[in-house]
């Protein structure tokens, strides 16, 4: 099951991810660590400020890390950042298959006994059928 | 930069039914079996292009895709988003796709589902989490549905 505290996780996660230029950025630095002026250079068409930003929202959901070096701050990607997410979408399908599988064999199940249900009562009418052949024949006596 | 690939993630699934895939495929793409299993609410237009939206609950939150492909009773391919909480914006309607493949196996239908383009990163991290879920959680649910399946079974 997920948390309280792990779904404001969630929330705060997906907030930072749904956005295009924060998902880039993401991406540039997930194999290298990379000073905010580097990533600000990636994205020559945004001001400095509002490349910041973004990894302020990136930073403050768990998504990266910031350390500093000289007066530079250099920026990494936190893969733990994205395991909340993950794991819900884990649990959502692993729980709703569970229950897919259940709903479907219970309607199977019911498909098949009227299927019985029916050929039972097929095989009562043919009987009765049997029973009143003889009837003619112990008329011609 | 590294390709896309290696940083998207992928959710593989797999379930043996014991019904028929003509029955199972009722269950992704009629509004009312949807509900039994998946939401408490669902619209569908089951055709390519077509709307594909279940709400999960009162507070949960909105699927929201489009059917891609559906070849009736072995494969459906759909996008999955999200509308609302707990997931926010992320995973936008139509930025990922889910694709279920139905194969017949004596009577049964084996399920397997995968959920890609997932934006998260370093698939291997997971997957020791994920075995250890999948070992307990479907192991007590097909344990519940053999039990409840003989028990319909005894008249």
């Amino acid at each position: 099951m997920i948390s309280p505290a792990q779904e404001d996780s969630i929330d705060q996660v997906a907030r930072a991810l749904s956005d295009g230029t924060r998902r880039s950025i993401l991406r540039l630095v997930r194999d290298d660590e990379r000073s905010a002026g580097d990533v600000a250079e990636q994205f020559p068409t945004m001001s400095r400020p509002a490349v910041s930003q973004h990894l302020r929202v990136l930073h403050e959901a768990g998504l990266v890390t910031v350390r500093a070096d000289g007066n530079r701050r250099m920026f990494r990607s936190r893969t733990e950042g994205l395991a909340d997410m993950s794991q819900y979408l884990d649990e959502m399908w692993t729980d709703r298959l569970a229950r897919l599988k259940i709903v479907a064999e219970r309607e199977e199940w019911s498909d098949r006994q009227h299927r019985r249900l029916d050929s039972t009562d097929s095989r009562a009418t043919s009987t009765s059928r049997k029973r009143a052949k003889p009837k003619p024949s112990e008329e011609k006596p | 930069m590294t390709d896309e690939q290696t940083t998207l993630r992928t959710i593989d699934q797999r379930v043996r039914i014991a019904a028929l895939p003509q029955t199972v495929w009722n269950f992704w793409t009629d509004a009312s079996r949807l509900c039994e299993w998946w939401g408490i609410h669902a619209e569908v237009e089951p055709q390519p292009g077509g709307m594909f939206r279940v709400v999960m609950g009162d507070d949960g939150p909105v699927m929201s895709g489009t059917y891609v492909t559906l070849e009736p009773f072995t494969r459906l391919v759909f996008t999955f988003g999200w509308e609302g909480n707990p997931m926010g914006e992320a995973l936008a309607p139509g930025t990922t796709r889910v694709e279920v493949t139905l194969t017949p196996v004596d009577g049964d239908t084996d399920l397997w589902l995968r959920h890609s383009e997932l934006p998260a990163t370093h698939a291997d991290e997971h997957a020791k989490g994920w075995a250890l879920f999948v070992g307990e959680r479907l192991g007590e649910a097909v344990a519940n549905a053999a039990h409840s399946a003989s028990a319909a079974e005894t008249p």
